[in-house]
């Protein structure tokens, strides 16, 4: 389940990683275990992947959880028929298939999905079991619906494929897969966090003196959460289904604890100070008159908010209070043969740790502590809503087969399956709307969710692969809070410091460090028995007294006390071991509150983890003899979790723990080792070379930047057809890389250059970051890029048979194609390869003019002349030329033609387009400067880009001057640097090289002057460092309007580049007019050259007439014209609409 | 357990509960600050297995058993199998702390019931220890004793009937209404209760069955207590090892 073994797929890609010799290590090399431990990483990375959590949490929907839900829900039975019954046996996903009809083979592959405007799905087949008359049938195999089916998860044709047979398919080895593809967009749905389910979190308001425990409880049927709080020194229990707070001793009255004297033993124990703060609690109840059970529960009955529904009977105020207490209050505790013992005690222990923050306001929860959060996966929010959705499918199933069973005398046998199938479709559409629009309503919860699907964005492969790893918060980003913004000290190695966004969600979208995994739900029950059998004593013959009892400690199960022990560490290592020797699922965490004094065990999904060495006697347990197997292949990532020497930890778990960062820091108290400091970060901000010498915020900087840049987006990027590609002509791997950049690969797919660079001052036009290009260096290709575009066309079929249709092309006298239909050929069809501008058109499409009613004799009638269509061409329409890329020629899943055409243009960089390093340095360009005016050293290397030196001071990139020396350092040496955070070259190596090749060890040069040919006054810093060409380009941007189009309402000129916008004169501008006097200017702009209108104005009334008639004065006299702008015409009529009577009163002017 | 008031209704030995494997160590780890010093032979009885129960007094201090030589015997024991619902009746000491007028209002209570639900033993074991061998019972279930004021439940259902009946006492003779008449199937009419509320019908509606109690000092409680050694002489030898007892629980799906 969680973890595969090793997969049969032979993953060529971390081979090198793992060979003989790597990085001028041989086999026979001395095997230094402090150094060389990180390779678990990549053995790590190997079965984990970069979306394992993904893939994990869809697979364990698929096959576990799938089959809980039909089970929770397996029977149908009619209202009308007693008899009648269906039930499902089983339930399974096949592979994906294909939906045309008449195709040769099922299969479908997810790029012909992405080509054809598809959704990848699978069928998803039940078993059921039903009475037909007076036999029961069973049928197997029937098809309920399609469900999408996650790329590179256990269902989809990618799973376990080669290089070459992925190859094959169309699709890069190199993609990570974990999204779906629905309608043939690629639809990520985002890790949501969230907080915990059926924990019990304390808060306090210490201004207020409001101290609260509250659980939200999650169950199959219902969500709702339960408070427990003060008011007024009193504790209450507050749930939105209760409509007054109850005190907190009625509800454990109503559980069945009626006694006082066992009531306090329960909450405060024999601790003086808790029963001081509880005992007028006994009194507030004492004045209610309520001292039995059943007088507690008549009296929550009478405070319950109840919603009848029709069919069910009236219960008395008693029934009430019972049905509430039961299943409403703390639902996630059922309750059993009416022994409310369980839910008593959990409601005291919330009580309880009331009274210790009121006590101590100290012993509160963290609400952003990362332990007290969950993740929620794509699996988990699927199941969510295919429950949902099988719900539904049952509840209509059943009224159909109601409506055919209510009639009296049927002709034939009434079969139930033929009316199961005509719902399938519900399930299908369900689904694909969800994941296409990103709503989440579930009917059950009253839940409705927006955004929770994204398109994934292929800017870049780093964009991608940052998307797969984003986390974003249910927090409201307008809320201007700090806590859940700011950096949490849990979240260390388990989401990246670096990887948020700047603005409003910034702290709310996090990113999972590298070997972060995120957990699915385990198995509650052999953990219970085992609990038992390690000696813990259960909870049903335990009171108060030994609840509390000093040493005690509650043991909790996902938050749910079963039991108590008194040699909890022992307990605890015990368990440990158990989950060492594989005996429990390595996701399970075990750890010891000793505030709260209870042993926690969480075996929940959601819960984020990392693995780490394990340490035993301040030995590290993973030694040079592992090493030395893993590098021979002898030995996986997986051997070592089996064998015990690396291990699992959450985030609570971990800070019970003592791990030591490198192996001589191992001393007595250490309980692990760290496998690699630089995992810390995630894969995007893994990127930047030597971070630890950067000021923070400029990390953070590039992990935004790292995803605008422009370079390979994957091995198939030019089989594709998207909205928008932006792809680099020649990209490089960087001179200076991380072990990061080699394990998510972005040596394969890069996207940037190494660019020589002089950080030096020229020409003036370098002010304010913009940079120096050379003019040669862009000759010769630096910062090219190419922009592909799409454009889809689908012919239409209409009711009333007729469709749209391609035309040829249009001649003039000459025989010779008129200009627009230049690149047309005869199908309507642009030629592949021809240029494309302004005005051409390359789909020559017709609609037809009558899509309405039926065409007189319509069948077999007279063919539709060309009268009767109209041209509905698609017109090229941006200034700059393009060049016809590709042509599909295919049909969608509605089997109607779709017309695909792709427009390539290639970009050399030019004045204004924006480049940036990897250190959140970016810039624009300043000027181009041919190659004979840069600056020369005197092996006559030119630069590419001229850097200006004031960029350095103020933003303290460090790493990058770094990156520099070990770039110039790896060029002269023929050979690739390590920029790895806390780690890689180090800089005085880097100085031996330059030193030993010649250079200053500073990476400083004598430059002369291509201008003048003197020798720079200074030494120059000189040297390699990648840049990235970002996708902001002049191109996209330019845009000026003398006339253009204007809004119809206001008649002013339009907004935006995308509609010919004009350029805005705004308010701010408007006062410096208004301040210099220049009136004239001011008219000019905000009317004369927006909306200027002529109106006939009575001088009488004050009212705007027409045609020099003034209709309320019913006279021509006194009527004058006027220029206003048409917004105040506007303004004045709509006054007038609304009984208001604008007159306007005329002078002279002069 | 130490802690715990525990009385029970079969006799004096139920000294030591031990529970199943929570004396072992299945755990891989040898535990070398505990070494074993002596080994005794188990034997496994199961003559009472189907009738013993635990009860507990969570507000009873264990000093103070409900017996007879402490002059406090349990008068009287009631049981509904079904639903398990158990009350026992004790004497409640008149002479001390008792408040007479109260006592009176309730109708001259003398006797205090403790009521309680059974829940089903988990794996919790009963053991005699003689003659240098352990002899161990399965618990079939336990139960928490806690008092019961049924008499305040009554009191208050009496003082709500006669508020009832005065505020109709003077009320004008019934109007003469239309009434509506529905047919309805029989079955509709059945209220369908869930969970809780189901529960507490089907113990509303068992009747209780008396029973017989027997004083920890009494002959029977001797006699039965003798029950619990085994009658085959054949001690218990572990069949599995530790670690396939823990595959045997664990959960064969997990990972790894």
């Amino acid at each position: 389940m969680a973890i595969e073994k090793g997969s049969a797929r032979p993953d060529v890609s971390f081979n090198e990683l793992l060979q003989p010799l790597y990085h001028g290590k041989k086999l026979t090399d001395a095997v230094n275990t402090a150094e060389d431990k990180w390779l678990l990483l990549p053995a790590f990375l190997k079965i984990k992947g970069l979306v394992k959590q993904h893939l994990d949490s869809f697979n364990y929907f698929v096959n576990v959880d799938l089959k809980k839900i039909v089970r929770a829900n397996e029977r149908v039975v009619s209202d009308v028929d007693p008899e009648f019954y269906l039930k499902y046996l089983d339930i399974r996903v096949g592979m994906p298939q294909r939906r045309d009809q008449n195709s040769l083979s099922t299969e479908i592959t997810p790029h012909e999905c992405r080509l054809r405007d598809l959704t990848y799905a699978a069928p998803i087949f039940v078993d059921v079991e039903y009475t037909r008359g007076k036999k029961i049938v069973i049928h197997k195999g029937l098809e309920i619906g399609r469900m999408p089916i996650m790329l590179r998860s256990e269902r989809c044709v990618l799973a376990g494929k080669s290089e070459t047979e992925m190859a094959k398919l169309m699709e890069c080895p190199l993609d990570p897969g974990g999204y779906f593809i629905v309608n043939g967009t690629e639809k990520v749905i985002l890790v949501q966090e969230q907080l915990s389910k059926n924990r019990i979190i304390v808060e306090a308001d210490e201004k207020k003196g409001i101290f609260q425990a509250s659980v939200t409880s999650s169950t199959h049927e219902r969500k709702s959460k339960t408070y427990i709080l003060t008011k007024h020194g009193k504790i209450y229990l507050k749930h939105n289904s209760i409509t007054e707070d109850i005190p907190i001793v009625l509800v454990l009255k109503a559980c069945g604890i009626q006694s006082d004297f066992e009531i306090l033993q329960l909450v405060a124990g024999a601790d003086s100070r808790y029963q001081e703060v509880f005992a007028i609690n006994l009194e507030e109840c004492a004045k209610l008159n309520v001292f039995t059970q059943q007088q507690a529960l008549e009296y929550l009955g009478t405070k319950m908010k109840t919603s009848r529904r029709p069919m069910s009977p009236r219960l008395s105020a008693l029934q009430e209070g019972l049905e509430a207490l039961a299943t409403t209050v703390i639902a996630h505790i059922s309750v059993h043969n009416l022994d409310f013992r369980e839910k008593a005690i959990y409601m005291s222990i919330m009580t309880r740790r009331v009274l210790m923050a009121m006590v101590n306001p100290q012993l509160v929860d963290d609400r952003d502590y990362v332990g007290n959060k969950r993740l929620e996966l794509a699996g988990q929010l699927l199941s969510l809503l295919f429950e949902d959705l099988f719900k539904k499918f049952n509840n209509d199933f059943k009224t159909s087969i109601d409506k055919v069973l209510k009639k009296p005398n049927r002709t034939n046998e009434f079969d139930a399956l033929l009316n199961i199938t005509i719902h399938s479709n519900n399930i299908t559409m369900g689904m694909n709307r969800a994941i296409s629009t990103g709503n989440w309503s579930l009917k059950r919860f009253k839940m409705e969710r927006a955004g929770v699907t994204h398109v994934l964005s292929r800017l870049s492969y780093i964009s991608a692969l940052g998307m797969m790893t984003r986390i974003s918060s249910q927090f409201e980003k307008t809320r201007k809070v700090s806590g859940p913004r700011s950096l949490q000290p849990s979240q260390f190695g388990m989401l990246c410091p670096s990887d948020t966004p700047e603005g409003e969600a910034c702290g709310l979208v996090k990113n999972l460090a590298l070997m972060t995994h995120i957990t699915t739900d385990d198995e509650e029950e052999p953990i219970k028995k085992l609990i038992y059998v390690l000696g813990a004593e259960h909870i049903s013959v335990i009171s108060g007294h030994e609840l509390h009892a000093p040493g005690s400690y509650g043991i909790f199960l996902n938050g749910t006390v079963l039991g108590i022990t008194r040699t909890p560490v022992k307990f605890v290592t015990r368990f440990r071991n158990l989950r060492r020797k594989g005996r429990v699922s390595v996701f399970i965490s075990f750890y010891i509150n000793h505030h709260h004094k209870a042993v926690h065990i969480a075996t929940d999904g959601g819960r984020i983890c990392r693995p780490l060495i394990i340490v035993d006697k301040q030995k590290s347990l993973v030694t040079a003899k592992h090493i030395q197997a893993l590098k021979e292949g002898l030995m996986q990532f997986d051997d070592f979790l089996r064998k015990g020497l690396v291990e699992y930890l959450d985030v609570n778990e971990e800070n019970d723990c003592n791990i030591a960062i490198y192996e001589h820091q191992i001393d007595s108290i250490s309980t692990h080792l760290e496998i690699e400091p630089f995992t810390i970060l995630g894969a995007v901000a893994g990127l930047i070379p030597y971070p630890h010498h950067n000021q923070s915020p400029r990390n953070t900087y590039q992990c935004a930047m790292g995803k605008q840049a422009i370079g390979a987006i994957a091995y198939n990027q030019l089989q594709r057809i998207d909205t928008l590609l932006y792809l680099m002509v020649y990209p490089q791997q960087p001179m200076v890389k991380t072990r990061t950049i080699e394990l998510i690969q972005y040596d394969k797919l890069p996207a940037g250059q190494n660019a020589t660079v002089a950080v030096m001052s020229y020409s003036g036009y370098d002010i304010e970051d913009a940079l120096v290009l050379n003019k040669a260096s862009i000759d010769r290709g630096f910062g090219r890029c190419q922009v592909l575009r799409k454009n889809t066309t689908t012919l239409k079929r209409y009711s009333n048979q007729t469709h749209d249709r391609l035309d040829g092309v249009k001649r003039d006298q000459d025989g010779n194609p008129i200009f627009k239909h230049a690149i047309l050929e005869q199908d309507g069809l642009p030629g592949v390869g021809e240029q494309v501008s302004t005005g051409m058109v390359y789909v020559n499409k017709q609609v037809p003019n009558n899509t309405g009613d039926n065409l007189l004799g319509a069948q077999g009638g007279p063919t539709p002349s060309a009268d009767d269509y109209k041209d509905s061409p698609v017109v090229y329409k941006s200034p700059e030329p393009s060049y016809i890329d590709k042509v599909l020629l295919t049909s969608s899943e509605s089997e109607q033609p779709l017309i695909k055409v792709l427009l390539r243009q290639t970009r050399r960089p030019e004045l204004g387009d924006k480049f940036s390093s990897r250190h959140g340095q970016k810039g624009v360009c300043g000027v181009i400067v041919p190659q004979e005016d840069m600056p020369f050293s005197d092996s006559g290397v030119c630069p590419d880009i001229i850097m200006n030196p004031h960029g350095f001071p103020s933003r303290m990139t460090v790493g990058k001057m770094i990156e520099m020396i070990s770039g110039k350092a790896g060029v002269l040496d023929g050979s690739l640097q390590y920029g790895t955070a806390f780690g890689g070259s180090k800089l005085t190596d880097m100085a031996k090289i330059l030193v030993d090749k010649g250079y200053s060890y500073s990476g400083k040069d004598m430059l002369t002057s291509g201008v003048t040919g003197e020798c720079l006054q200074a030494y120059i810093f000189f040297g390699p460092i990648y840049y990235q060409k970002l996708k902001h380009m002049v191109l996209d941007k330019m845009h000026a309007r003398a006339r253009g189009p204007r809004a119809v309402l206001t008649r002013q000129p339009t907004e935006g580049r995308s509609r010919d916008g004009g350029l805005r004169l705004g308010e701010m501008e408007r006062d410096c007019l208004i301040a210099y006097g220049a009136s004239q200017l001011l008219l000019e702009r905000l009317m004369i050259s927006s909306d200027a209108f002529n109106v006939d104005v009575c001088g009488q009334c004050g009212l705007m007439g027409y045609n020099g008639w003034c209709t309320t004065c019913q006279s021509a006299k006194n009527v004058y014209k006027l220029t206003i702008p048409y917004a105040a015409k506007l303004l004045f009529q709509e006054l007038l609409s609304m009984n208001v009577a604008p007159r306007l009163k005329l002078g002279d002017a002069f | 357990m130490k802690d715990i008031s525990l009385a029970s209704d079969i006799g004096p030995s139920t000294s030591a509960v031990a529970k199943v494997g929570s004396n072992e160590n299945p755990i891989l780890d040898a535990d070398d600050d505990d070494p074993i010093v002596k080994s005794f032979p188990i034997y496994l009885s199961s003559r009472l297995a189907s009738h013993l129960h635990i009860f507990q007094y969570p507000v009873r201090p264990n000093t103070r058993p409900y017996t007879g030589s402490q002059g406090e015997p349990v008068l009287d024991l009631r049981v509904k199998p079904e639903s398990g619902v158990v009350q026992v009746d004790v004497p409640i000491n008149t002479t001390h702390f008792y408040d007479h007028e109260k006592g009176e209002k309730w109708g001259a209570v003398d006797r205090q019931t403790l009521g309680g639900v059974m829940t089903k033993s988990e794996g919790y074991m009963i053991g005699i220890f003689k003659d240098g061998e352990l002899h161990l019972t399965p618990v079939k279930g336990t139960c928490q004793l806690r008092p019961s004021f049924t008499y305040v439940d009554k009191d208050a259902q009496t003082e709500k009937e006669i508020a009832r009946s005065v505020k109709q006492d003077p009320a004008k003779p019934k109007e003469i209404r239309a009434v509506q008449m529905t047919v309805k199937s029989s079955d509709d009419s059945a209220p369908r209760y869930s969970g809780a509320l189901a529960a507490r019908k089907r113990a509303e509606d068992e009747e209780f069955v008396e029973m017989q109690w027997y004083d920890k000092d009494t002959e029977e409680a001797w006699d039965l207590a003798d029950q619990l050694r085994s009658a085959s002489r054949e001690p218990l030898i572990p069949a599995t090892t530790k670690e396939e007892y823990i595959d045997l629980i664990r959960d064969k799906n997990s990972a790894v």
